[in-house]
């Protein structure tokens, strides 16, 4: 293997077995991370977890040339993102995705109040799906951080500032599409 | 009841939780006497709170038990793609040069500095022919005549003008062969012996042959001094002789180092 070292166009990978368990110890930190910011996109679990594998390679195939290790699960999170946007655009299976269940609806709640919360959802999903891409993977990544802008904009390798000021105007546009008729103005 | 339209977007921002210090005091001092803005900053809130747990709800989940081990075996499947790609480009790579443009004219150059080395000493032809000119000469002058001691034999350049034309032809039948004089060594030893066997013939080849005849026509029209091509190579002519020491040929090997290369004619019966 070493004869061919001098002479392939990039760094062999295989049989670098430290290489290999670096990358199988990234998997297991970020594997959650790449899958729902996929599922957040395409809001399915199938589809997400593909996506998910298609980013894992993307990243192991340029790992090599990934120089502060420290981004890569923002790396990897754009990603996943990118790959999702893509195939969301590609396959529109919007008939596919799954409509998200409130599973926290108290049990005292009536049958209507779990089909308002459930159209609810549904029309936040499809409000996202109208944000900018901008917008989107901040508003995304935002949940998925418990909203720590700072984290965020580790992540997307942006000023906490640009993440704090996309976030309040990307929540803002939501709500104003999901504020009820009755709310308005009153 | 109306919210104070001054206010709406300040409780809003409020509700979203992105309100400046200074807005967000003046904003509480209104809320102190304001109940409608009190109840919209309310509904704003909740409104937000819904809003986040939708959106918390919507990346919620695990990947499932399978999904690192299929990811490592596709990462895996990639190591072996690239390896073989990685040893076929630089296959490719290794294989890939051309010799400079000027390689041909240096082949050409170095096939003209050494050409094909000459056999027979660098003689050439001549080598070959004159080891055949000198065992056709002997016999000439020997054939049928037997070894006289070298102080009875003599010949001058006169007499060597003078041979008869018929005894100049070589005595003996020649049978052309494939190969030259100087590559007689070269034939496998059962053939040579078994021709040895068979007839006293000298076996020369069709080059020899004329070589041999151009050489007798030149010493007869006097612009050969068969001495003089001898001489100069006289370890070769030894050579040969030993060769032809048979007794067919009525030579033998220990008269050959004192041997008078040009004696007087004998006749047949002179022949031992």
């Amino acid at each position: 293997m070493d004869a061919y070292a001098g002479t392939c166009p990039e760094p062999l990978v295989s049989p670098d077995t430290s290489f290999e368990a670096e990358f199988e110890q990234r998997l297991s930190d970020s594997a959650s991370l790449a899958f729902r910011v996929a599922l957040g996109v395409l809001r399915n679990r199938e589809d997400a977890e593909e996506i998910a594998q298609e980013a894992f390679l993307r990243a192991y195939r340029n790992f090599s040339q990934l120089r502060e290790r420290e981004k890569f699960r923002g790396w990897l999170a754009r990603i996943s993102f990118r790959l999702a946007l893509d195939r969301l655009r590609s396959t529109g299976r919007r008939q596919r995705r799954e409509f998200a269940v409130l599973a926290d609806t108290p049990a005292a709640q009536t049958v209507e109040d779990i089909a308002a919360a459930n159209e609810f959802q549904a029309r936040l999903e499809r409000a996202v799906d109208e944000l900018p891409e901008k917008l989107r993977v901040v508003v995304i990544l935002a949940a998925l951080q418990g909203h720590d802008t700072r984290e965020v904009a580790a992540l997307l390798d942006l000023p906490e500032g640009t993440v704090k000021s996309r976030l309040h105007g990307a929540r803002k546009t939501l709500a104003e599409k999901l504020r009820p008729e009755s709310l308005r103005g009153t | 009841m109306n919210v104070c339209i001054q206010f709406e977007e300040s409780i809003i921002s409020a509700a979203a939780g992105d309100l400046d210090a200074g807005v967000q005091q003046s904003l509480d001092a209104h809320l102190h006497g304001c109940a409608a803005c009190c109840a919209r900053l309310s509904r704003e809130q909740r409104l937000f709170a819904q809003l986040d747990a939708g959106l918390a709800h919507m990346v919620a989940g695990e990947p499932s038990l399978e999904f690192s081990s299929r990811v490592m075996a596709h990462v895996t499947g990639e190591a072996e793609r690239q390896l073989l790609v990685a040893i076929d480009a630089g296959m490719a790579q290794t294989v890939a040069a051309d010799p400079s443009p000027h390689f041909a004219a240096a082949v050409r150059r170095r096939i003209a500095a050494h050409p094909a080395p000459r056999a027979w000493f660098g003689l050439g032809w001549w080598g070959p022919a004159i080891g055949a000119v000198a065992v056709a000469i002997l016999l000439a002058f020997f054939w049928p005549s037997s070894l006289v001691p070298a102080g009875d034999r003599s010949v001058t350049r006169t007499a060597a003008r003078a041979v008869e034309p018929a005894v100049v032809q070589p005595p003996v039948s020649v049978r052309p062969a494939a190969k030259s004089a100087s590559s007689r060594k070269r034939i496998p030893a059962p053939h040579v012996e078994q021709v040895a066997a068979e007839t006293p013939e000298v076996i020369v080849s069709d080059e020899e042959r004329r070589a041999v005849t151009r050489f007798y026509r030149f010493v007869q029209e006097g612009r050969i001094d068969p001495a003089q091509v001898l001489a100069s190579n006289r370890v070769a002519l030894a050579l040969l002789l030993k060769e032809l020491a048979t007794p067919e040929l009525g030579l033998r090997a220990e008269g050959i180092n004192t041997l008078d290369l040009f004696p007087n004619p004998r006749t047949t019966s002179d022949h031992k």
